[in-house]
C-alpha cells in the first residue's frame, strides 16, 4: 500500500539525543535499515549478520520487560512535536499544542511536557512505528498489536507477549502477567504459563473466616478443577478453576506493595496500582518476566476535546511510570527492567473541529536499560498516506524484535517475516 | 448409600426449562424454573410464554425524566452529582432484570445495550443514558432499521461516539467507523471512503448541557454523497437504508444474536437461513428471535456459552438471598450498565471462562453474605435443595459429588449449618453449571 517515497535529505528528520545541540544529531540515531528506501525492512529485505544482542550486564535470565499498553491510539503528534516545522501548525490550527506544553529538545522537537518528569528519568522515544498496511480500525489494529503481526490478523490464537513467555519457561511456574480488569489476548501463548490478574490483593475463600472449614472449601475448589476434561466450555471453566487457584498462590507470595504511588482517589491511582502490583511481582523475583499492563482508565481515542483529554492520560501515564521507576531505584532494579509502551495506532494527522480520528503511524516510549533519547526518521508531515494519515517508518515488528531480544529470545521464533531488532535502541 | 432417597430424581423437563430461562431471562431465579413448567408444561411452551411477556412498564429511575437537569456535569468521568444519579439509575436497571416478571423483552434490551455500546463515563449525564435505555424499551423486538435510527440520533449515542457538535465542514469519523463495524456490517465490510461520506451526512447534530437534543441544518451536509455503492445519499434515512441493503448486515446481526441466544460454534447455514430471513421481514426483531427460539440449534447447544457477569451476578444475587437492587461487585466481575471496556462492548466466552474471572468471581464471593443460608442450613439435603434453588437440573455428577463431599466433610468440623450451608452454596456458585448459560 504505501509504496516507499523518493525522499530526499532535506526532508528527513535526523533526529538527535536528548540535550544534543539543535540539529547537531545527524547520524547518531538513524535507524539501520530504515533509510527511505529500506522501509520495513522486515518485507522488503533480508537483513544479514549476526542477531544483535543488548549489551547489558543483567543475565538474560534476570531480565524483565514490562508493556504499558495506551489503548485508544495515542497521537504521536502530541508526543513528540515537531514544533518548528510549518506543516504541524497547518495540520493542527487549534491542537498545535502551545509553547508552555512543549519541552525543547533541539533539532526542531519538543516533548510533551508533561512528560518531563520520566524524562528526567530517561526517556527514549521510537518514532515513527506503525505497519505498512494500516487500518482504521482500534480492533484490527489492537489485534494486530496483540497478536504481533503488522499486516494482518493471523496470530493463530496466541499473542506476541505470550509466545516469548512460552520460549522463557514450561508451564510450572508464571513466567507472563497481564494487569488488566479482563484477560488480555496478548499475553496468551500455548503453554499455559501466562495469566491476567488485575491487582494483588489475594483471595480468601468466604467471609467469616474458619479455617478448618475454609480448607475443606480449598479442597473442594481444587477437585473441582481437576474434574474438567476434554474441551468444550465446561472443560475451560473447570480447569480455569485450578489455574485460579494456582495464581492465587502466587499472589499469595507477593512483597508488600511500595508507597509512593499515587494516590486511590487521584486520577492516576488506577494506574498507579497497576504499576505498584507490577513491582511486587518483580520484586517476589519468582520467574515472572513479563508483565503487561492496560491502562483501564485512560482512553487516548480523542475524536472530540483531543488537548483536554490528552492531557488527562498523560496525566495518568507520567505519575504511576514516574513513582514506578523511583520504586525500581530504591531497589537496584533499575538495569534489569525494561518499559515499553505500545499504541494501537496514532491519530490522523489534520484536526476535525476539535480532536483527531483515527490514524497510522505514532511513536513508542521506552524506560530502563536503552539509552535515552529519539530514535528513528520522523513521519512526513507532507507526505501523508491516502487517508491523511502519518505514513510509519518503522514496522513494529521490528520494535517488537528489539523487545524480544531484551529477554534474549529469538526474534524470529516469536514474530514472523524477517523482524530485526532496532540496534539503535540497543545502546546501554 | 442413601444418597438417592434425598436426591430429587433429575427431571429432564426442569433442565429443558431452567436453559430456556438461561437464556430468555436473567435467571432462572429460585422457584421460577417449577412455576414456568407447572404453568406452561414443557421448554415449548415456555418459549412461548417469553414471546407473549408484556416488556416491564418503564418508569424513571430517580427524578422526573422530564425534568431538564438530570445531574449533567461539566467535568469527564462519572463524579459529583452525576455518580449520585448514575448508581440510582445503575440499581434501577439492575432492580428490572431480578423481577420475576423480567422476561425475553428486558432480556433484548440488555441485548441491545451491549451491541449499541455506549459508556456513561463519556456520556457524562445519567438522564441521557436513562433516555437511550428508553429508546431500547421502545425497539428491542421492534425494527432494527428503526432502532438503528434511532440510535444514530440518540443523544448519549451522540455524545459517547462524537456525533454531537460533529460539522460537515470537518466532520467526526467516530460514529460513522462503529456504526458500520460495530453495529452493522462487520470489520472490512466498507471502506475509508464510506467512513469519510457517512461521517458527513451524521453531521450536523447538537447534544446541549441541558440534554436538548437538536440538528442545525447549516451545519449539515447538503450535497448529495456516495455511500456503498448508493448515490445520492442525503439523509440518515437514505444512508441507514444504504447499510441494510448490504448483503452482510442480516447475517453480522444475527451472528450477534446467535452468540447470545444460541451460543456454541456458529453455524453458518442456520445463520444464513435465520439471516435471510430476518431481511425479508424488512429487520424485523421478534420474528427473528422467535424463529431462533423455537429452533433445533437452540435446544442442542445448552450450557454452550459463558454465564455473563451480569447474568452470573444477578442470579447469584437471587440465589443467595441478596436485595434486589444489590449491584456491589459488578464493577470488579468487568461488566456493569453503561460501563463497557471499550466501543465494542464486552468480549466473549475466553475472557468470562478465564482464570482471571475465577479469581474476580472468588473474591466476589468471598465479601457476599449469604441470607438463604438460614433456610438451607436446615433442609435435609442440603445439596439437593441447593441444586433446585440455583436450578443447576442438569448438574455433572462429577459437580454434584464436589458439593457433596464438601457437605460431608464439613460436618467434620466445628462449622455450623448456616457456615455450611454458606460453603456449600459458594461452591456451586463456581461450577461450571452454574457459570454457563
Amino acid at each position: 500500500m504505501n509504496a516507499p517515497d523518493p525522499v530526499g535529505p532535506t526532508r528527513r528528520q535526523v533526529l538527535g539525543w536528548f540535550g544534543a545541540a539543535a540539529g547537531a544529531a545527524a547520524g547518531g540515531a538513524l535507524l539501520p535499515g530504515c533509510t527511505t528506501d529500506a522501509r520495513h525492512a522486515t518485507s522488503t529485505t533480508s537483513p544479514s549478520g549476526p542477531r544483535p544482542t543488548f549489551p547489558s550486564r543483567v543475565p538474560p535470565g534476570r531480565r524483565v520487560l514490562v508493556v504499558v499498553e495506551l489503548s485508544g491510539g495515542n497521537d504521536g503528534l502530541s508526543t513528540l512535536i515537531p514544533h518548528d516545522d510549518g506543516h504541524y501548525h497547518d495540520l493542527r490550527p487549534t491542537l498545535a499544542l502551545g509553547a508552555d506544553h512543549l519541552l525543547d529538545i533541539g533539532g526542531g522537537y519538543s516533548l510533551n511536557a508533561a512528560l518531563t518528569p520520566i524524562h528526567e528519568k530517561g526517556l527514549t522515544v521510537l518514532t515513527g512505528i506503525g505497519v505498512r498496511t494500516p487500518s482504521l480500525s482500534h480492533f484490527d489494529m489492537l489485534a494486530r498489536w496483540w497478536a504481533g503481526t503488522p499486516d494482518a490478523t493471523t496470530g493463530g490464537g496466541t499473542g506476541f507477549l505470550g509466545r516469548v513467555c512460552d520460549r522463557l519457561g514450561s508451564g510450572d511456574h508464571w513466567a507472563g502477567v497481564s494487569i488488566s480488569q479482563l484477560s488480555s489476548l496478548a499475553i496468551v501463548g500455548t503453554s499455559g504459563n501466562t495469566v491476567s490478574i488485575p491487582s494483588g490483593e489475594p483471595r480468601r475463600s468466604v467471609a467469616a473466616p474458619l479455617p478448618s472449614a475454609d480448607d475443606e472449601f480449598d479442597r473442594a475448589v481444587k477437585a473441582l478443577g481437576a474434574a474438567g476434561t476434554g474441551a468444550g466450555p465446561s472443560a475451560t471453566a473447570s480447569k480455569s478453576l485450578g489455574r485460579m487457584l494456582s495464581a492465587s498462590d502466587l499472589l499469595a507470595g507477593l512483597p508488600a506493595a511500595s508507597g509512593g504511588y499515587p494516590a486511590e482517589t487521584d486520577l492516576a491511582g488506577s494506574f498507579g496500582a497497576q504499576m505498584a502490583f507490577a513491582s511486587q511481582l518483580i520484586r517476589a523475583d519468582n520467574g515472572v518476566r513479563v508483565i503487561h499492563v492496560t491502562m483501564d482508565r485512560a482512553d487516548f481515542d480523542t475524536h472530540e476535546m483531543h488537548l483536554v483529554r490528552h492531557a488527562k492520560c498523560m496525566n495518568v501515564l507520567v505519575p504511576g511510570l514516574t513513582a514506578f521507576r523511583t520504586d525500581l531505584e530504591t531497589h537496584g532494579l533499575t538495569d534489569r527492567v525494561l518499559i515499553a509502551t505500545t499504541s494501537e495506532f496514532g491519530r490522523r494527522a489534520a484536526e476535525n473541529s476539535t480532536g483527531l480520528d483515527h490514524g497510522a503511524a505514532s511513536c513508542a516510549l521506552l524506560m530502563g536499560p536503552v539509552k535515552p533519547g529519539v530514535v528513528g526518521e520522523h513521519p512526513s508531515l507532507t507526505k501523508l498516506d491516502p487517508f491523511g494519515n502519518l505514513v510509519s517508518t518503522v514496522s513494529f515488528a521490528d520494535y517488537y524484535a528489539t523487545l524480544a531480544t531484551w529477554l534474549d529470545v529469538d526474534p524470529t521464533s516469536v514474530i514472523s517475516g524477517r523482524p530485526r531488532a532496532i540496534e539503535a535502541l540497543l545502546a546501554a | 448409600m442413601t444418597l438417592r432417597a434425598v436426591t430429587a430424581p433429575l427431571d429432564p423437563a426442569l433442565a429443558d426449562v431452567a436453559h430456556v430461562l438461561r437464556r430468555t431471562t436473567f435467571g432462572p431465579f429460585p422457584g421460577q424454573t417449577e412455576r414456568a413448567l407447572t404453568r406452561h408444561g414443557s421448554a415449548r411452551g415456555v418459549i412461548e410464554a417469553q414471546l407473549a411477556a408484556p416488556p416491564l412498564p418503564f418508569r424513571p429511575y430517580v427524578n422526573d425524566p422530564a425534568l431538564p437537569r438530570g445531574g449533567a456535569v461539566e467535568i469527564d468521568g462519572i463524579d459529583g452529582e452525576d455518580l449520585r444519579y448514575y448508581m440510582g439509575f445503575r440499581d434501577w436497571w439492575v432492580q428490572r432484570m431480578r423481577s420475576d416478571d423480567a422476561a425475553l423483552h428486558e432480556k433484548m434490551m440488555w441485548f441491545w445495550h451491549s451491541h449499541f455500546t455506549t459508556s456513561a463515563t463519556k456520556v457524562d449525564t445519567t438522564n441521557l443514558c436513562w433516555r437511550q435505555i428508553r429508546t431500547l424499551h421502545q425497539h428491542a423486538l421492534g425494527n432494527f432499521a428503526e432502532l438503528t435510527k434511532a440510535m444514530s440520533v440518540d443523544g448519549a449515542m451522540l455524545r459517547y461516539l462524537d456525533g454531537s457538535g460533529s460539522v460537515a465542514s470537518a466532520p467526526n469519523e467516530n460514529y460513522a467507523r462503529e456504526l458500520m463495524e460495530l453495529f452493522t456490517l462487520g470489520f472490512d465490510k466498507f471502506r475509508q471512503a464510506d467512513v469519510v461520506a457517512a461521517a458527513k451526512v451524521l453531521s450536523g447534530w447538537f447534544v446541549y448541557p441541558d440534554q436538548r437534543v437538536e440538528f442545525q441544518p447549516e451545519h449539515a451536509n447538503t450535497t448529495p454523497v456516495t455511500v456503498l455503492g448508493r448515490t445520492g445519499v442525503n439523509s440518515i434515512d437514505d444512508l441507514i437504508a444504504a447499510i441494510l441493503a448490504q448483503d452482510t448486515c442480516a447475517t453480522f446481526v444475527v451472528g450477534r444474536l446467535w452468540r447470545f441466544l444460541i451460543g456454541g460454534d456458529v453455524d453458518p447455514a442456520a445463520v444464513g437461513r435465520f439471516a435471510a430471513a430476518f431481511r425479508s421481514s424488512g429487520y424485523e426483531i421478534a420474528p427473528l428471535v422467535a424463529a431462533m427460539l423455537h429452533s433445533d440449534e437452540f435446544m442442542a447447544h445448552r450450557q454452550s456459552r459463558a454465564r455473563t457477569p451480569i447474568e452470573w451476578h444477578a442470579a447469584t444475587v437471587r440465589g443467595v438471598g441478596l436485595p434486589l437492587t444489590d449491584a456491589t461487585g459488578l464493577q470488579q466481575l468487568g461488566q456493569t450498565p453503561y460501563m463497557p471496556p471499550s466501543v465494542a462492548g464486552w468480549p466473549g466466552d475466553a475472557t468470562w471462562l478465564s482464570p482471571t474471572q475465577l479469581l474476580a468471581k472468588s473474591r466476589f464471593i468471598s465479601g457476599i453474605e449469604f441470607p438463604a443460608a438460614d433456610e438451607l442450613g436446615r433442609a435435609t439435603d442440603i445439596v439437593a435443595a441447593i441444586v433446585d434453588r440455583f436450578a443447576l437440573h442438569g448438574i455433572s455428577d462429577a459437580s454434584r459429588s464436589s458439593l457433596r463431599d464438601l457437605d460431608q466433610r464439613l460436618r467434620h468440623t466445628t462449622v455450623d449449618d448456616r457456615g455450611r450451608a454458606k460453603r456449600v452454596m459458594a461452591l456451586a456458585l463456581l461450577t461450571p453449571e452454574f457459570s454457563l448459560a
